[in-house]
Parts: structure tokens; C-alpha cells; sequence
């Protein structure tokens, strides 16, 4: 029995989420297993194939969706939403991903392969996440090179002199007059990240009291005896000589504070306070990710120091509270517990020691617990060449379930504070869990009972959310009618909107590049009858849900570009293996006489995210005269009584599916609709070979029209085309966007890892025409032990002569948490 | 360097001896082709502008244009084939007569996807004649009016002969981005009053693919021949008109608009100076797929009736169309409902109010055609667009039962040897080469095996 308070919450976790409010919680104890069942929250962990990438790579990722508190699967959302960003803060690429028939989230991110090196970050979180007034997203850092000898296309930083920000964290919160403080501060440069700094502390009298350093990661820590009446100044330098200075924090004359002291295997806390303060009843409270381990009054120093065993705490933050009776937060501290010994015995084998180019490697996984027990999870693995130094080893599982979801702000190298054989990483925990704060419930407020209730349902369905906006407001009784579709999917639908003009419209899971088709008019009688079109209203449809904050990624400075981005020259090499992913070629037609030649793909129509189907040709160069308008073309000068389509001053032909027609039809198509859209100039002739007509009369060539040929997709009902050109007829000078397209973000389609296949085969290395030096050499993000606990797999090694990492991730049912990494060797 | 020499030396006599050969061979009226080499040469000289006009070339040897190993996978990715330039062009088309003596073309390899006009073994052909001839293991990929025969037939203002094709048979894939794709020939396009073209006796197990107008013998078969003084009308003088017959498919085809077993779409035009036009004797077991018009025997069939701007025309003043004794078994997959039975997608006429006219003629001048409805997809006549059409009452459903029986073949035989010299007859199916329905009897149906050449 390791965490045994963790465990019986555990089992009350049902009894507790049927309880809806504190009524017989009077333990604070009490009030915290009921928020947890009231309000359970997500946190998220993504475990990707390596670290470095270059552009035209995939980023290859498992998430792990679990409960906060008890790191078991949770499934309260079907759907997570993943960010690429650039060192701006700019997403740059957004993924939904939705859970598949396993209840796993799974999924990829390609990196475009016009990508400006430098760091990156990958960002996870739900929905329901943002709800949350502290959210916990995943985020985490990526590399990305540049190919080659490419040395220009990187992100420039040059931030070496700008101003520092240095923050001071008493031990408890507060400067305590007349006793020993501990002060933590961190240094940050304007990009983010940790800087290196001297600093010296002086009093208002310009008495110097002492002088400190950094210690890791822009963190260090310095003790001294504030005094009441007196105020303290930092003045600090960084590396380059930059000086700045700070004031600490108000001295407090009348306050306690909470220290802790952390031992090999106990934690020690101590209660101080200031020279003035009176004697109080106060309670102390700790905590490991809001299931409480120790509660007590305490009064004076009959019961100091507390100390509490390591092992009764579960790995990762631990939270000590101090409360007066009035349940109002007087001091906090956290505490990190990096624990030395395994819950799950993890094993990782080979069927053979080492292995020829292109072998077949089998490898197996084996899971016990200390009872020798198999166990049940899920896992992930991810096989990379070590040479290549791209293995993920910065961040694991571990690190983000125990340490970064639970603190506040960015955490550079989470990894370090893990290690627990490390005595530095052990000062460096602390310095970290003196800077950051915890981020969960509201824990003033559930303190004083009143429980924290969710603002959102988790995402279990997709919808289509918006408002319309009518020229004139919607009277007493009057409301907005919705109609949606999609061919593709086959989705019609139709709904009413509320009073404010507000509607959701709930979809049937649809996938990236689906659009859909808004037409939306008054729900009144004159809706009803066959004109709606006049009614027509504009419609704005909400995007998918986004972190407010702005992401700040920390990078390298200018001067560090040139080796920071710099790959090793074998991942420079593999670029050159990307035949494994071939661009598409593409083939201009060369029919006689074609000019001005331009084709739009499907792709490309939903890449371009036009509201209208005028709007998409109009891209293209395409323009529509209004009728009567003089147009000259050559010497001839034309007008008319209907929509000219002009197109590098030649006549245009409007094509729909092979047929020409007038252009008025494209009031009542949707972008989403059309497969592909071809635009040239050429003659008639060439014209009349398109339509169907051989008859080649010499004198045709010299007649130069235009053709705008327009395919539908196949779902698409190409009869509508014959009552679109009867309604065309009818207002043959018409131009109105009767429908909105919409372009909302649909789930990322599953797509396999790609593995090659080899024969047996006696050849070297060298002797194949295309060497194989694939970087991550296998991904597999579905691995399940069976009743065994055993699991499998295989694949074949690459023509380099190295060692594989194997990185296993993954989590137990019962919210074990399972990270190793084993070596594979190659000759 | 000099051996390189040597080759090129060696190749240049090669292809000057080919062309002394057909060269020699051309002064008399029979020119024999045995080794891809002549037969190259021979599609060089026709798109020279040598026509062969009156000549005949024969085949006297199987011809292997590419190693045909693994042809099923040729597609975009293949390059180390030999690509095929079709015999033939608008400017010069072959007008002569090609026997192919029963022999076959192997690996006959065309990838012109998105440059491909009139694509196929021969490109335009102008009064010719091409017969006895089969294509396997080839690939036929163009853009607009392809065909594994013929990509085009017909054209000249001035022909005095019907262009024939005659006993052809693809077994090759045939495929065209963008419409009048056909198993056997691509397009018709007859222009003259004189002159005709003439489908018969060909065969389609291939796969064959476009957007429309696509069928499994011919794309779209278009006879333009119309009076040409008004006081013709009624002239006992008939001129000619389309005749489509004894034809089968058992390939899988598939398009968007228009597509049949047999012919994707079929247009002629009704005057009753013009012969009636003969699609009978084929038959379909072939899968057809298309969205909108899709029959087993055809996609669409059409009938203008507009000359001298006269749209009044009674019954007596229009030529029918002999719809006969063809049967469909295949199954028919269409997206929409417009589907008047299996065995013809659409009947159309500029005036749609006159369809019913142009049925009612059919049915009334055609003896019976055939068609399962088991594998009917849409068997409900739905409205159409604009108008409702109903499916000419000599068309009969049978079961596949009644389809495969001794009876049925008896039915086909009865109509097939009224005009023996026309009509080829049937029999019972007995090495259920063709899932059992009835085959034709007279060796038309040659075992057709696909080789590959090692």
C-alpha cells in the first residue's frame, strides 16, 4: 500500500461524484474528495517519437487524456485539440483528434515543409480544459532544423540586452520580520527563458547583506533576517553585464508563514512567524493534487515540527496549506516528491543481442507489479536512432503528470527535476516549487465550502455553433431558420435559432477539410414560401475553441542560432531519404493553343477558405461584369443584359460538369461542392475539341475565348444544376451569396506510422540504390499488454550502423504511470 | 563511344528497312505487318499523311508492343514502357483497310491523361475498315475521346464509305479523364449523308472509365446525316444510318453521365429519309456505374427531330429506331433516379415534350429486348427533372432464371435468324463463361486468355 489515501479515494470516487454539495462535509478533507467528484478535471500528456524534427517531417503522438487527481483513463472528452506554434506564439497548424473505436487519442502533425527553423512548441488541451479558471494545457518544446546547407530560413532573436525580470518568493509567501527568511527568486530574460545572474542584496541604508547566484534554470535562493522597519534591494547582473534593480517584497510584521524541509525520507514542516503575531488556532493541510493527506489544528509550537513520511505521499507535488479558523489561506507551500522506487516492473526484450541492416527486430514488452502480477495498460512506443540525438528524453510521462501539469508557467527540461539520485536536482525541485504555484481548484473558496462547478460539459459531440445577424432585429416571436449541408457527408440539416439570433447545430463526427453550406432567413410566413432567398440574413459561425493566452516560447539568442539550429549532419542526410513520401507531380494539360493555364484541386479549393463560390473564381482572375456594362475586348466592344465573364481580357465560357451554362449558377453553389476548377485562355476551336466537337474549322483558332471549367464532386447531386439554371434564367443580373461556406475544424483522419517492409536478403548497407536512414525507426501508439501482461511487435532496422533508443510510455488502468527507455544495438 | 555509335548506326538501318518494306509492300494493294518495328513504321507513314487509301494491311503476327508483365499495374508511375502514338490524326487519317487476321496486339501502352486527345491504337479513321483484331494486356489512359480500337471514327465531309469496325475485341484497361471513352471506339462522328460506321461483332471485357459518354464498344455514337434539300422528304431514296449489332460487353464500366454496356450515348436524327437505326443483337453482363443515365445496352439514346426548323412531324415522317433482341443481366449502379429500365439510361430529345414520340416509335417498329430487375438498383420510376418518361413496352424483365434458360435462347435465336446474314445466333451457355446467359454461337466469342509475355 503506497499512497493509501489516494487509493481510498479511489474507491469512493463513485460515491463521491454522486455528492452535488458539501451538506456533512466538515472536514476539509471531506470537501476535497467532494470537489473532485463534483467537478473531475482533465490533464493531458503527449508522448511524440523524438524531439528534433525538419521540415516535411511528421510529428508522430499518443495523448494520455487522464483524471487530475488520480491519473486513471478518463474519457469525459471524445475530442483534443493540438497546436503547433511558432516562436511568436502563432499557431501555425490545429489538429482536432477524436477518440477511436479503442478509446485511444492518436494522432499526427505534419511540419510544412517551408518552415523557418527554431523551437517550437505543441500545445494539447480539451475543451472542457478551457473551461477551467487555471487550465492545464500540455505544452512542450520541438526543434525544428533546416535541411542541408540551408542557413537562412531561421526564426532571429536577439534579445542579450534587453531587460530582465527577476521575481522573489519568501519561503510561506511572506517576509517575516525577526526570523531567518528563505527567498527564492527566478530570473527571465524578455523571450522566457531562465538567465544566468549575479545578485547582490542591499538594504535601504546601502548596507550589502549578501551576495548569490543563480543555480539552474534562472533560480537560486538566499537566507537572511529582514527587519521591520527596513526596505531590501537586489541589484542584479546578468551574463553580459546587463545591471538592473529590484525591490523584495514588503517586510510583514504580523503574519505566519509556512517552511518545509525536505529529508531523505520524510518531509519536515515548520510553522514561523513574525516578531509581532499574536498566538492562533491554524490548520494545516497537505495535499497531493487535491486528495488531502494530513489535516490538523495546530497551536503554537507544542506540535512543530510535522513531518511526514515520503513514502505515504503519492510521486509528484505535494501541497501544505496553513488555514485560520475562519478557513482563509495564510501560507502555502509545495513541495516536490520524486520517488525512488517502481510501482510497475517494466521489462523490454529483443529476440536477438544485435542486428544486421534491415533485419527484422521482434521486441516484447512484459508488465508486473511488485506482487509479480501482470497488469493492464495501454502503451505507447517510440524507436529512434541515438546518434541522431533526436530521442525525446526531456519530456516523459512522468514529467508531465507529476511536475509541469501541476505547477503554474513554463518549465524549461522538466526531466532534470526526476532525477532523483541527483542531490542538484533535488535543490533544483525545490527552487522550482518555491517559484511556481499550484494550479487546480479554488482552494480558498473550497476551504470555506463553496465547490468549484464546471462553466462547460466536456466535448462529447461535435457541433456547429453561431449567431445570425439580420439587418433589422428579429420582432416578438420572430426567430431565424438555419439550413446546413454538406454533400459529401450527406448531412442536411435545419434548425431555429433562438431570440438573439444564437444557434448550436449538432453534427455527426465530420473530418478536417469538410465544409459546410449556411443558408440562413427569418422564420417567418414569407421564409416559408418558395422565395427564402430574399430573405437571406448574414451568419457567423464561432471558431474552435482556443487558449486565450498567448504562448511564449523561450529560444536561444541570435548569436546561438547558427549552432542551436544546426543538425546533425546524418538528420540532414535522411531529408535526402524522404522518398518515402513523394510529392504528388503536377501535370499541365498541353492541349493546342492553352494559355494563362490554371487548375485548383480539391485541396486546394478547401485551402483557400472562400465564403462563396464568386469569391473562389474571382480568385483566380476571373471577373464578372454586371450586365450593361461596356466591356472592351480586343477592339470589339461587347455588353448585355447578363453577368460577362471575363478572363485575361478574353470571353469567358462557364463550364459546370462538362456543360456550359450561364454564370448566374454560381449564386447557389457551395465552395464545398466543387471538386476541381480549371481556368485557360485558348481558341474556339481547342473550345469546341473540349465540348465534344471535331469538326475543326481552320478559321475558330483565331477566335480566342476563355474557358472556366467547374467539376463537382462526386456526392454532389449534379441535377440541382438544372433547376439552378432555371432559377439563373430567371435573374439573369443577379449576383448574391444566398449561401455561406464555412470551413470548421473536423477530426484528423487516422493515418498509419509508415514501417518498411524488408526480405531476407545477404546485401550491405551500401549496396542498395536508396539508403534507408529513417530517423524514427517505429511508432506504435496502440499497444495493450493482454492478460499476461505481455505485448509485442516488430519492425526492421535501418541501414545505419547504431543504436536504437527504445522509449516506452504508458499508463496502467488502476493511473500507474509507466516510462522506460531501453537501448537496441545494430552493426 | 563507338560501340554507342554502332547501335545508332544499326538502329537507323533497322528503321529505314521497315520503311523500305512498307514502302515496297504499299505499291500493291496488301501490305503485311508481322514485328512491332512495321507496325510503328506503318502508324509513322499514316501521320506522314500516306492514307493508304485502298490498301489493306494485314497482320500476319501477334504483336508485342511493351513486355507486358505485370500490364495490371501500369499506371501513372510507369515510364519504362514504350508509349504508343495513335495511327491516325484529324489532319491525316487512316483510310484503309486493317485486318488484324484474328490476331492480337499485346501491351499496347497510352499515358496521356491530361494530354490526350483521341487516343487509341488508331486515332481517326476515315472510310477504313478495321477487322479481326484483338487488344489484351494494354493500357489506354487519355483525356477526351479515346477507345482501344478507334478513338475516332468518321469525320470527312466527302466520304462515300461506311468506316467498319468489325470482329474487334479489347481486353485491355481503357480509361479517359474526361468524356467519350469506349471499349472499342471512343467517338463516331459522321458528317455525310453518304456514309455511315458500321459497330459489329466486338467485344469489351476490360475495364473502361471517363466522365460521359461511356461505353463499353463505343463512347458516343453520333450519326449527323440529315436531308439535304427539304423537297427530299419522302423521296424513296433512304440514306444510311447507325447500325450497332451482334456486340457484347462483359467489362466493368464506369462514369458519371451517360453510360452503357454497349454505347454511352447514341444520337441520330429521325428523318424519314434516313434509314431506321439498328442497335440489335448485343447483349450486356458487365457492372455499369454512373451517376445519372446509366443502361446496360446504353446511357443515353437520343433523336433529334429538328430540320428546316419543322418541329410538327408526324409519326409517318419520322425513321424509328430498331432497339432489338438485346438483353442486359449486368448490374447498374446509378446515383439518381432517372433510370427508365436497365437496359437504356435516357431517351432525350432537344424538344422534350416529342420523347414520348420517339418511344412510342421504337417500341412500335422493334422487336423485344431484355433485361433482369433483379439487380436493379433503382427500380422505381421516379420523376424526372422535367418530365416523367416511361420504358418502351418491348422491352421485357425477365428472371435471371428465365434468362439462363433453353427458352430464352430460342427467343433470341427466332429474331437473330429472320436476317442470318445480319444477325449472329445464340447458345445456351454451357461453360458458364458468361455466368451462364446465352453466348453468340458462330466463334465471334473467341476464347479471349489474357498472355503475359515473359
Amino acid at each position: 500500500m503506497k499512497y493509501p489515501v489516494i487509493l481510498i479515494m479511489i474507491l469512493c470516487a463513485p460515491y463521491l461524484a454522486a455528492q452535488d454539495s458539501f451538506t456533512g462535509q466538515n472536514t476539509l478533507a471531506g470537501r476535497f474528495a467532494t470537489q473532485i467528484g463534483l467537478y473531475p478535471k482533465e490533464k493531458i500528456h503527449l508522448h511524440i517519437d523524438r524531439s528534433t524534427y525538419l521540415p516535411g517531417d511528421t510529428v508522430w503522438f499518443k495523448a494520455y487524456l487522464v483524471h487530475s487527481t488520480f491519473h486513471t483513463p478518463l474519457s469525459l472528452s471524445r475530442y483534443i485539440y493540438t497546436e503547433l506554434i511558432n516562436p511568436f506564439g502563432e499557431t501555425i497548424k490545429k489538429n482536432l483528434i477524436r477518440q477511436n473505436e479503442q478509446q485511444q487519442l492518436q494522432g499526427y502533425v505534419p511540419i510544412p515543409q517551408n518552415l523557418p527553423a527554431g523551437n517550437y512548441a505543441l500545445r494539447t488541451y480539451t475543451r472542457y480544459m478551457l473551461s477551467e479558471e487555471n487550465p492545464s494545457y500540455f505544452t512542450r518544446h520541438i526543434q525544428i532544423g533546416y535541411r542541408g546547407e540551408e542557413s537562412g530560413n531561421h526564426m532571429d532573436f536577439n534579445l542579450s540586452m534587453q531587460p530582465m525580470d527577476v521575481t522573489f518568493y519568501p519561503e510561506g509567501g511572506y517576509l517575516l520580520s525577526g526570523d531567518t527568511c528563505r527567498v527564492a527568486f527566478k530570473a527571465l530574460n524578455q523571450n522566457g527563458s531562465g538567465e544566468h545572474i549575479h545578485l547582490t542584496l542591499k538594504d535601504d541604508l546601502g548596507n550589502m547583506l549578501l551576495q548569490e547566484n543563480t543555480f539552474y534554470q534562472g533560480m537560486g535562493s538566499f537566507s537572511f533576517v529582514p527587519q521591520a522597519d527596513r526596505k531590501y534591494y537586489a541589484f542584479v547582473t546578468n551574463e553580459k553585464g546587463f545591471h538592473q534593480t529590484f525591490t523584495l517584497p514588503e517586510i510583514q510584521d504580523c503574519t505566519y508563514g509556512i517552511t518545509t524541509r525536505h529529508l531523505s525520507d520524510r518531509i519536515q514542516i515548520s510553522v514561523r512567524k513574525a516578531r509581532n503575531t499574536p498566538e492562533k488556532k491554524l490548520l494545516l493541510v497537505v495535499h497531493a493534487r487535491g486528495a488531502v493527506l494530513y489535516e490538523k489544528w495546530i497551536q503554537g509550537k507544542q506540535d512543530l515540527p510535522i513531518e511526514i513520511a515520503t513514502d505515504f505521499c503519492p510521486a509528484g507535488v505535494v501541497q501544505c496549506m496553513l488555514l485560520d479558523q475562519q478557513f482563509n489561506i495564510v501560507s502555502e507551500r509545495l513541495c516536490f516528491i520524486a520517488k525512488t522506487s517502481e510501482t510497475i516492473n517494466c521489462s523490454f526484450q529483443t529476440d536477438k543481442a544485435t542486428y544486421n541492416s534491415r533485419e527484422q527486430i521482434h521486441g516484447k514488452i512484459s508488465l508486473t507489479d511488485n506482487y509479480g502480477k501482470p497488469v493492464h495498460a495501454n502503451l505507447s512506443v517510440a524507436i529512434t536512432d541515438s546518434e541522431l540525438g533526436i530521442t525525446d528524453t526531456t519530456y516523459h510521462i512522468l514529467s508531465t503528470l507529476l511536475l509541469t501539469s501541476e505547477i503554474k508557467g513554463w518549465v524549461e527540461n522538466p526531466e532534470f527535476y526526476l532525477r532523483h539520485s541527483c542531490d542538484s536536482a533535488h535543490l533544483a525541485a525545490d527552487l522550482l516549487m518555491m517559484t511556481q504555484g499550484w494550479r487546480r481548484y479554488d482552494l480558498a473558496a473550497l476551504a470555506k465550502g463553496v465547490a468549484e462547478k464546471p462553466s462547460d460539459q466536456p466535448e462529447y459531440y461535435m457541433s456547429l455553433n453561431g449567431k445570425v445577424k439580420p439587418k433589422r432585429k428579429f420582432q416578438p416571436g420572430e426567430t431565424g431558420i438555419i439550413h446546413v449541408k454538406n454533400s459529401e457527408l450527406g448531412i442536411y440539416e435545419e434548425c431555429l435559432t433562438d431570440s438573439t439570433g444564437r444557434f448550436q447545430i449538432r453534427i455527426e463526427d465530420f473530418p478536417e477539410g469538410s465544409t459546410f453550406s449556411f443558408f440562413a432567413a427569418k422564420n417567418t410566413l414569407s421564409a416559408k414560401n418558395s422565395d427564402k432567398r430574399e430573405d437571406t440574413i448574414k451568419i457567423e459561425i464561432e471558431d474552435s475553441p482556443s487558449p486565450r493566452e498567448t504562448l511564449l516560447i523561450p529560444q536561444r539568442l541570435s548569436s546561438q542560432n547558427q549552432t542551436t539550429f544546426k543538425v546533425h549532419p546524418v538528420i540532414s542526410t535522411y531529408a535526402g531519404n524522404l522518398h518515402f513520401h513523394l510529392p504528388e507531380i503536377v501535370v499541365n494539360p498541353q492541349w493546342p493553343d492553352i494559355h494563362y493555364y490554371q487548375e485548383l484541386s480539391r485541396d486546394d479549393i478547401l485551402n483557400m477558405q472562400c465564403s462563396n463560390a464568386w469569391e473562389l473564381v474571382e480568385k483566380l482572375g476571373v471577373t464578372y461584369l454586371p450586365p450593361f456594362t461596356p466591356v472592351q475586348e480586343g477592339s470589339i466592344s461587347i455588353s448585355g443584359n447578363f453577368f460577362a465573364g471575363l478572363y485575361r481580357q478574353t470571353r469567358l465560357t462557364t463550364l459546370f460538369e462538362r456543360k456550359s451554362s450561364t454564370p448566374n449558377i454560381l449564386n447557389f453553389i457551395s465552395p464545398g461542392d466543387i471538386e476541381s476548377i480549371q481556368v485557360y485562355s485558348t481558341n474556339r476551336n481547342t473550345l469546341n475539341l473540349l465540348m465534344g466537337d471535331l469538326s475543326n474549322d481552320p478559321t475558330d483558332r483565331k477566335n480566342r475565348v476563355s474557358v472556366l471549367d467547374i467539376t463537382f464532386i462526386p456526392s454532389f447531386d449534379i441535377r440541382q444544376i438544372e433547376i439552378f439554371q432555371r432559377w439563373a434564367k430567371q435573374d439573369m443580373n443577379i449576383r448574391k451569396n444566398y449561401r455561406t461556406e464555412i470551413y470548421p475544424l473536423g477530426y484528423q483522419k487516422p493515418v498509419e506510422f509508415y514501417s518498411p517492409k524488408y526480405g531476407k536478403t545477404t546485401r550491405g548497407s551500401n549496396d542498395y540504390p536508396i539508403p534507408d536512414l529513417r530517423p524514427t525507426l517505429f511508432w506504435k501508439p496502440d499497444l495493450k499488454t493482454d492478460s499476461s501482461g505481455l505485448c509485442d511487435f516488430s519492425f526492421y532496422s535501418s541501414d545505419r550502423n547504431s543504436t536504437y533508443n527504445v522509449v516506452i510510455e504508458g499508463i496502467t488502468e488502476k493511473g500507474e504511470l509507466i516510462h522506460k527507455v531501453y537501448k537496441i544495438e545494430t552493426r | 563511344m563507338y560501340m554507342h555509335e554502332l547501335i545508332q548506326i544499326f538502329f537507323c538501318f533497322c528503321i529505314l528497312l521497315n520503311s523500305m518494306q512498307i514502302y515496297a509492300q504499299s505499291s500493291g494493294s496488301t501490305i503485311s505487318i508481322s514485328t512491332p518495328e512495321e507496325f510503328y513504321e506503318f502508324a509513322r507513314q499514316v501521320n506522314k499523311g500516306k492514307n493508304f487509301k485502298n490498301k489493306t494491311i494485314v497482320l500476319t503476327n501477334d504483336i508485342f508492343l511493351n513486355d507486358t508483365t505485370g500490364w495490371q499495374q501500369w499506371s501513372n508511375r510507369s515510364t519504362d514502357q514504350r508509349l504508343w502514338i495513335p495511327i491516325g490524326t484529324m489532319k491525316h487519317p487512316f483510310r484503309g483497310t486493317f485486318d488484324g487476321q484474328g490476331h492480337t496486339i499485346y501491351g499496347l501502352y497510352i499515358n496521356r491523361e491530361k494530354l490526350g486527345f483521341l487516343q487509341g491504337l488508331f486515332g481517326v479513321v476515315t472510310e477504313a475498315t478495321v477487322q479481326n483484331l484483338n487488344i489484351e494486356a494494354s493500357f489506354i489512359k487519355g483525356f477526351q475521346f479515346v477507345g482501344s480500337i478507334v478513338a475516332c471514327a468518321g469525320l470527312s465531309r466527302f466520304a462515300r464509305r461506311p468506316v467498319i469496325i468489325r470482329n474487334c475485341h479489347n481486353a485491355g484497361t481503357v480509361s479517359g479523364a474526361r468524356n467519350f471513352v469506349g471499349g472499342i471506339v471512343g467517338k463516331t462522328d459522321c458528317r455525310n449523308n453518304h456514309a455511315t460506321i458500321h459497330i459489329k461483332e466486338c467485344s469489351n471485357i476490360g475495364i473502361v472509365e471517363g466522365k460521359d459518354m461511356v461505353g463499353g464498344i463505343v463512347g458516343f455514337y453520333e450519326i449527323n446525316n440529315s436531308p439535304i434539300e427539304k423537297n427530299s422528304i419522302g423521296k424513296k431514296k433512304q440514306l444510311p444510318n447507325g447500325v450497332i449489332c451482334n456486340n457484347f460487353n462483359r467489362g466493368i464500366i464506369s462514369g458519371s453521365e451517360s453510360v452503357g454496356g454497349i454505347i454511352g450515348g447514341y444520337r441520330s436524327t429521325a428523318h424519314r429519309q434516313l434509314a431506321p437505326d439498328t442497335i440489335a443483337n448485343c447483349y450486356n453482363t458487365g457492372s455499369i456505374n454512373g451517376r445519372m443515365y446509366i443502361g446496360g445496352i446504353a446511357g443515353t439514346i437520343g433523336k433529334d427531330l429538328l430540320a428546316y426548323n419543322k418541329t410538327d412531324f408526324t409519326e409517318e415522317e419520322l425513321t424509328p429506331l430498331l432497339l432489338s433482341n438485346c438483353y442486359n443481366t449486368g448490374s447498374i449502379y446509378a446515383t439518381y433516379t432517372t433510370t427508365t429500365d436497365n437496359l437504356i439510361g435516357n431517351y432525350y430529345n432537344i424538344l422534350s415534350s416529342r420523347i414520348n414520340l420517339i418511344i412510342s416509335l421504337t417500341e412500335r417498329c422493334s422487336a423485344p429486348s431484355y433485361t433482369t430487375y433483379e439487380n436493379e438498383t433503382l427500380t422505381e420510376q421516379k420523376k424526372h427533372t422535367f418530365f416523367r418518361i416511361g420504358s418502351p413496352r418491348h422491352i421485357l424483365k425477365l428472371t435471371e432464371e428465365e434468362m439462363r434458360s433453353p427458352g430464352f435462347v430460342e427467343r433470341l435465336n427466332q429474331f437473330s435468324n429472320s436476317q442470318p446474314h445480319i444477325f449472329r445466333s445464340w447458345q445456351i451457355d454451357t461453360l458458364i463463361s458468361n455466368k451462364g446467359f446465352p453466348i453468340f454461337s458462330e466463334g465471334i466469342e473467341k476464347d479471349i486468355n489474357i498472355k503475359e509475355k515473359p
